[in-house]
């Protein structure tokens, strides 16, 4: 029986850079706060790049497949 | 019955976005689900602990798994060191992942929560099929990060 899975190696080897990079603690106090700072720092959006509009369950993991 | 693991703080890593990305979580996607992980990140940080569940338990929202010990009591040393959770609060929905680790700040007690990436079950556990990613495709991945990793901007 096979345990190990496809992408293991793969998925961490890039973990592991992702547990040495820097990180990012949100501090906002309200949710939109908290949500422009994971915009702007975490997925580095800009300006341009602001989806205002996509709310909660607009896209799901089917939209992923 | 789970084990409480006490935490300074919890964070997201600065490679979140890439990882994510190169499983079908593009900016969009992860920022769809926006709600969904802030608060599973403010109950860690209101608590300043999370709870690890072992195989064989029932899952609770916010508890996590260690990644390396599969169900069939098998081992992925691959996987040594990280933990994950569902990201959606819904029994009938294990989809998606949140991959986590415990990482130790100087001066600070307790370990901080970082969020590594966000994935689907299949690509982090799935055992059949071809890797997501061939050779030529995962040193590029590498390069990226190790440019990302150099940027001035990261270097404060």
């Amino acid at each position: 029986m096979k345990n190990t899975p496809v992408n293991a190696a793969n998925l961490s080897g890039l973990l592991a850079k992702a547990r040495s990079a820097g990180s990012v603690r949100l501090t906002g106090n309200t949710q939109e706060e908290r949500r422009q700072q994971f915009m702007q720092e975490v997925l580095e959006m800009d300006d341009s790049q602001s989806v205002k509009g996509i709310n909660h369950g607009q896209k799901r993991k089917n939209f992923v497949r | 019955m789970g084990r409480r693991e006490k935490i300074s703080s919890v964070e997201t890593s600065a490679l979140f976005h890439v990882i994510s990305a190169e499983y079908g979580f593009t900016t969009d996607v992860v920022l769809s689900y926006f709600q969904d992980i802030d608060v599973l990140i403010q109950m860690w940080e209101r608590d300043k602990c999370v709870w690890v569940y072992s195989q064989g338990e029932k899952h609770q929202h916010g508890w996590i798994k260690q990644s390396h010990l599969k169900g069939n009591g098998a081992l992925v040393p691959f996987y040594i060191g990280l933990h994950h959770t569902r990201v959606l609060d819904d029994e009938r929905e294990t989809d998606p992942l949140l991959v986590l680790s415990f990482e130790q700040r100087e001066g600070v007690a307790e370990p901080a929560l970082v969020i590594l990436n966000m994935l689907d079950h299949a690509d982090m556990f799935g055992e059949t099929g071809s890797a997501k990613h061939n050779e030529q495709q995962m040193r590029l991945i590498h390069q990226r990060l190790d440019a990302l990793l150099r940027h001035p901007s990261r270097s404060e």
